[in-house]
Order: C-alpha cells, then structure tokens, then sequence
C-alpha cells in the first residue's frame, strides 16, 4: 500500500539507525514481532496495537547528566528523567518511516493501559529492548542496562516495513564484577542494600549472573509512583472529621507539589533512583553521561586528526 | 458492589491476586535474552501475569481480577514512603531506622490535643516574646546537655543520697526518656513525678521532658496503686517515681494498658506482618525523638493551682525557661552552688528551680548544708494571695549576700512563673517591683486588684475550668493578688 516499490531493506535498516542516533538516541535496535509475539502475554503484543505490524524498533536514550547523580533524591525527582527524549526519537521515527518508506508505523506508548490502572503497562518497553539487543535484565528489577551507555530510558515503534531483527545481548554487564565481590560478602548487592523499601532481593550463582532476581514492584510504586496518593488524600480529607487535618492534605505542601507537578507537567515517571544511583553499570558505564561521551568523542576526534 | 465483588470475595482472593500480578516480580536467569521460549513460559507465573491470565488461574472474571487487585494495591499503599527521599542523595543513602516520618514522630492523640488545646496565647504576645527574645529555642534539654557537654565531670545535683556528675545526669536522664519510649508513654503526653525522694525526682523530670511529656509534678502524698485526681484528669499516661533502692519505676495508668488497634482487613496485616519479618527495617521510638527532639513551645509542666486537684496550669519550655530568666538575673554569679534545703513548696516552686539552675548550670545541693558565702540559698514557701483572692502564691526567699544585704523574694504562682520581686521584705516600705518583662496595668473601676501579663505567664487552665475567665483575661492578662500596684523595674 503506499510503500516505495523497491527498497534495499537492509539499507533501509542503517539510515534508520542512523536516522535515530541523530535525533537522540544512543542504542537502536530491531526485533522482529514473530519473535515479540512469542513471549507477550496475551493482548499485550505488538498486534494488538498494529495489526499487520512486522518489526519493532527499540530506543534506547541515555539517562541524566553526571552532575545529577550528586544531587539529594528530592532534587533528582525533579530533573532525573529524560523520557521526553524519548517521544522526539521514537515519534520523528514513525514519521519518518512513513514519510520515506510509505509502511504504516506507530509510536508504541509508554503508558498504562487505561483499562487496567497504574501498574499495567499497555507493553512491555523491556521486552522490545531485550530482544532487539539495547538492553538487558538486572537485578534492580529488571530495569535494563546497557553495557555501554548504562541506564537507558526506552522507547518502541512499531512498523509493518518488514526489517531484519538484531540479537539479544550477548552477556548482561549485571551483575557488575564490584557487585558480585559485594554479594559474596554480605549476600546482597548495592541496589538491595540501599532501596530505601527493600523491594529487592535475588540471588547470583557462581560464575557471577543472575541466578534469581526478586522485585517488590508494589513496594517500589510507593517512592516512584507517588501520583498514586493523590486519591487517597482526597479521600482521607473528605473523610476526616478535623479541619486542621484537612487543610494539611489538601493544602499541605505535599500536597501542593503533587498539583504541580500533575498541571505543571514535570515527569513524575521515575522519582526514586536510589537503587541506580549505586549501580556502577548506570553510572560508570564508559558513556554513561556527557562528561564520559565528551571524552569519548574528543579521543575519537584527537585520534582521527593523528 | 462493583463487578458484583463483595468485601468478602476481595478479602478471599487478594493475597492469590497480589501474588500472581506485576506486584511480585521473580525472575530465573535470563531466559528471553537467551531466546528461551519454553523456559519463559514456564516461569511466567513467577515474573507477573496479566488480570486476564491471574482470571483464568483462579476463576474469577478479568474485571474482577483488575478491581481486587487496584483496590489491594491502594490498601497496601503505604503513602508516606516517598518522604524518605526528602533525606537521601547528595552523598546520603537509605539505611534501616534511619528514617523518621515526622507525620509519625509529630503525631499526637486525643489526650494529647487536649493538653496543647490549653496553648491559647495571644498572637501579639507571641510575635513580642520572640522578637525580642523573651521566648528563645532553648528547652529544658537544652540546658542539661550543654552543662554535660561543658563540664561532664562537674557535679549537678548532691544530697544525702549521692551525688550526680552533669554527665552522670545526662546519661540517667536519656535512660529514663529511652524506658519512657518503651512504655509507650509518646511525644506530648503526660506523666507524673512524685517528688517524695527530691535526688531521684530531678533525672525523673528531666528524663521525662526528653521524652516529650509534659509533667505533671505531685506535692502530696500519693497512693500508690491509684491515680489521684489531678492525675485522671491530667489523663497521665504513666506515674514515675524513684528511691535509692529502685531508681525508677512506672505505675501505667489503666486507660493507657488499653491498646487500640484500627483493624485493617485480614489479607493487608498478613502481608504487612510478612513484609515486617521481611525487610529488616527498624524504627525505634527513640530514634524518632533524637530525630524530632523538643522544642521550645513544647509543653513542659503542668502545675497544681491553687492546691486544687483539678486546676492544672500548663506551661512551655518558653514560660518557664522565660520566667526563671527573669529571677535568674538576680542570683549572685560568684556563687557556685544552689542550696534548696527544704520542701520544693508547690509545683510551681520546683518547676521554676528546675529552670533557674538549668541555667546557671551550678551544683544544686538538696542537703542541709549552708555556706551562704558560697551558695545561693532558695527557699519556697506557700501564702495566701494578700488581696483575697484565691490564687496561691509561692514566694521564692534567696539569701542575704555577703554584705548583709536583706534577702530578695520573689513573688509568682503557678499562673504567672515569676512576676515581682522586693527586697528586704520585712524592711518598712518594703514594695513589689515588677521582673523585667512583666507589664501591669489597673482594672477599669477597680484600684483593689491588678492585672499582669508576662512571658512567663500561663495561657490557661486545661480544660478550660470556670475560674479561667475570672482569673485569665482576654490578651494575655492575669488577675492577681497584689494589692497594692507593683513599681516598674529599674
């Protein structure tokens, strides 16, 4: 239907990649749906939000700046997520595989699926990105890191252009060799130690990979979805029998910052980091954040003018 | 009923529900990087299923699944986690007990509200007082620890029983606040102290104060196995008292045996039990204290008025440190020790020598021994209001300094912490002089009794009794004894 007649599709691959590293991204992957399919529970596919759709494009953009990671939690509340990164890439993707190419394509939404609440994505963001190779499963709970660039914010697209997939990683860079010395110590690693709701739990085997990761998801909800209390204040104002009290959960100013953030429109998405800020793979990673990138690329550069 | 779930069929199936969802998460290696279909499979239960598939395990409709599962997850929510990180990053990390809510260390119940509900200061005053300093940060506490800080091996308290070194005391004194946590005796409530044994009744009150109670010192003979009057009404939660043989012990009060317990639906305390013997997260009532230590509008005393049983005064660390400030600037500094050889005389008397030699930091001997040259001798005795009315008053004597000077009184009452003071009393001529700070004023139509207002002064009686209003007037004014109006300080 509407598609260029003749299209070398693995060229069409690389200036997509290349497409998306310009507009953003960091790691750019392909997954083929048949493959999706297989491991999506039902109703949660790629077809079922595109029909015909044949490949999954995985995004991945790179996380806060170095200088964030010092800041107090509250601060990185604020200013940690980059997940409007994300919409730019992986929505000037679609266009542009429309645009170029005439597949149908979509922007896959990150959100929660309306039907189901809070805590149930419409997708799974982690799969795509397993699959096509931007990423990998750690122990603080399966949020994907990425050998090179650390912590990635993801992102999909679906298309019905039918376009090779990459593999999986080959090794996870999780648990870090740093992490496995702590854990033979103590029994825990880093994130387990320091979450401040001990949601995570787990187990690595003796050559160092995971041998099983446990995750709280609903104790990890109450630092990162904190949009979650916001009926419960309002019942708890209407039903209490104080007015002082009231005052405080309308009025207080928790209350007020979580009005602010939802007219202000601040990413809320992610407001805990404790359990990635002592990663050494999300912060250390060698292109983590701009100050390891720019170095990276003045050594690139330095090395192409010698 | 929404989806026609009753409570009952959400109570059956929230546990299985919570387990089966995205809420549990329990991966195995890493089967999709791996390409392992059938593996992945297998665990799937494990790593979360969707309400659809939870529905079609244990045979309730999908819609059900998804409403007892978002109304399980609002229950379990504990919603003042997040707090916790108002104190991590920038160097800090989580640590078990380390957090405090301060909604729970702040928190006070019913009893509580009704002994700060007293705390009707007039606003003017209150912005006066701390402008100009009147009311300072400084507690009780405050005090004791600095002189620990300063000179730990200084003695603080001597008497036939012994003696306390300012860290001794200290040490005793974070004791009895620990033992008080334990005894569920929280933030803001009160307890009493027998003052029989006056050496053990000072770490007592000190340790109480620590704790955050008001205290509520008894002058007279108690029962031992019931609560006096002032005591059910003040709704006390624990009596202490001390001697050589037990240093401290606690009498509960009944009411506060009673524990209450808000019931939460069984499937949330089993989980919540489960997550406690879980997570090795402890918070500990005395972490909480250290965290959110007293502060100066704090409740401190609450005082007998007029000897009556249930006329209770209540005072801050503010009034009374403010009060004894007043008197304090009159004791000679070159002295080094305090000497109370009898009775403290009412509450209010021991409440403001508490406070005065909290501020001098001096050795306060409770013995017979008397060196006026060396000491400051403090006596208290009770009289009756000169001008008829019914306000009992302590006038607090300190002895002739070295050059004979006549001795100083100082007039005050549990209403009012130290108001006038005149020298040489039985000197002819002798007059009241107002303590710096306090004001007075004449009654309209009315040259026979006089109003004060003061930062020591009291805001009001608990509960409000019906003497309030003869005696506490509208801007902090007090109706007092004198009758004769008070000269102005220098």
């Amino acid at each position: 239907m509407g598609h260029t007649a003749t299209i070398d599709f693995d060229s069409a691959r690389n200036e997509l990649r290349t497409y998306a590293h310009s507009r953003g991204a960091a790691a750019v992957g392909f997954a083929e749906v048949d493959l999706v399919e297989k491991f999506c529970p039902p109703g949660h596919g790629p077809r079922d939000l595109l029909p015909r759709a044949k490949t999954v494009i995985s995004i991945g953009v790179t996380g806060p700046t170095q200088g964030t990671w010092r800041t107090p939690a509250k601060v990185m509340t604020s200013i940690g997520t980059n997940v409007s990164r994300i919409y730019r890439v992986a929505l000037g993707l679609a266009f542009r595989i429309e645009d170029t190419y005439g597949y149908r394509s979509i922007y896959c939404p990150p959100h929660v699926d309306p039907e189901l609440g809070a805590r149930h994505p419409m997708q799974s963001l982690k799969l795509h990105a397993e699959l096509a190779g931007t990423g990998a499963r750690s122990m603080a709970g399966d949020i994907m890191l990425h050998p090179e660039f650390g912590m990635l914010y993801y992102g999909s697209v679906f298309t019905e252009m039918p376009l090779s997939g990459d593999e999986p990683m080959k090794d996870n860079p999780c648990p870090a060799p740093s992490c496995v010395e702590l854990y033979k110590q103590i029994g825990r690693t880093p994130c387990m130690t320091n979450c401040p709701v001990q949601c995570l739990s787990g187990s690595i085997d003796e050559d160092g990979n995971i041998e099983e990761m446990r995750f709280d998801m609903y104790r990890c909800a109450e630092l990162c979805q904190q949009y979650e209390n916001m009926p419960t204040l309002i019942e708890r104002a209407i039903k209490s029998d104080n007015d002082l009290e009231r005052e405080e959960l309308l009025y207080g100013g928790e209350s007020q910052s979580f009005f602010y953030k939802a007219t202000a429109g601040v990413d809320t998405n992610a407001q805990c980091f404790e359990c990635m800020r002592v990663c050494p793979i999300a912060t250390q990673a060698p292109q983590a954040d701009p100050v390891r990138r720019g170095a990276v690329k003045r050594a690139q550069t330095n090395s192409e003018i010698e | 009923m929404p989806y026609g779930v009753t409570e009952q069929i959400l109570e059956a199936y929230a546990g299985i529900i919570l387990d089966l969802s995205l809420n549990k998460q329990v991966r195995r290696g890493d089967p999709i990087r791996h390409l392992d279909v059938e593996t992945w499979h297998k665990e799937r239960a494990a790593t979360g299923l969707s309400d659809a598939e939870i529905a079609n395990r244990i045979g309730l409709a999908a819609p059900q699944v998804t409403y007892i599962r978002n109304v399980v997850e609002r229950r379990l929510f504990r919603t003042n986690q997040y707090r916790k990180l108002y104190r991590l990053g920038g160097g800090k990390r989580y640590r078990p007990g380390a957090f405090v809510d301060p909604e729970q260390a702040l928190a006070v119940g019913p009893d509580v509200e009704r002994l700060r509900s007293a705390l009707d200061f007039d606003p003017a005053l209150v912005a006066r007082y701390i402008t100009d300093r009147s009311w300072s940060s400084d507690t009780l506490i405050d005090l004791l620890v600095r002189h620990a800080q300063q000179q730990p091996n200084g003695l603080a308290i001597r008497d036939n029983s012994g003696t306390l070194s300012w860290q001794e005391l200290s040490s005793r004194v974070n004791d009895i606040s620990d033992r008080l946590g334990e005894q569920n005796a929280g933030r803001g409530e009160a307890v009493s102290i027998d003052l029989a044994d006056r050496f053990h009744a000072i770490p007592l009150t000190l340790g109480a104060l620590k704790n955050g109670n008001v205290v509520l010192p008894l002058h007279r003979q108690i029962d031992k196995n019931t609560l006096s009057e002032a005591e059910q009404f003040a709704r006390v939660a624990a009596r202490l008292s001390a001697s050589a043989d037990e240093p401290v012990s606690f009498f509960r009060s009944p009411e506060k045996q009673k524990q209450s317990h808000v019931r939460q639906p069984d499937y949330v305390t089993e989980i919540l039990r489960a997550e406690a013997n879980r997570c090795d997260e402890r918070t500990s009532h005395a972490q909480g204290m250290d965290a959110y230590s007293v502060v100066g509008g704090d409740l401190a005393f609450l005082l007998n008025a007029n000897g009556e049983e249930t006329r209770l005064v209540s005072h801050t660390h503010h009034t009374l440190l403010a009060g004894a400030r007043a008197i304090a600037d009159m004791l000679d500094e070159e002295k080094t020790a305090i000497l109370h050889s009898q009775g403290f005389g009412e509450p209010c008397g021991f409440a403001v020598l508490l406070a005065l030699w909290l501020r001098r930091g001096v050795l306060l001997m409770l013995d017979a021994e008397a060196d006026v040259t060396e000491h400051t001798a403090i006596t208290a005795t009770t009289q009756k209001s000169d001008s008829g009315s019914d306000m009992q008053t302590v006038v607090m004597t300190f002895n002739p300094s070295e050059d004979k000077r006549p001795a100083t009184e100082v007039l005050l009452s549990s209403e009012t912490l130290g108001c006038a003071s005149r020298r040489g009393p039985n000197e002819p001529g002798a007059y009241w002089t107002l303590l710096p700070g306090v004001e007075f004023r004449e009654r309209e139509n009315n040259r026979t009794t006089y109003d004060l207002r003061g930062p020591g002064f009291a805001p009001g009686y608990l509960g409000g009794d019906m003497e309030e209003s003869r005696i506490f007037q509208s801007h902090g004014w007090v109706r007092t004894h004198l009758n004769a109006p008070p000269r102005k300080g220098d």
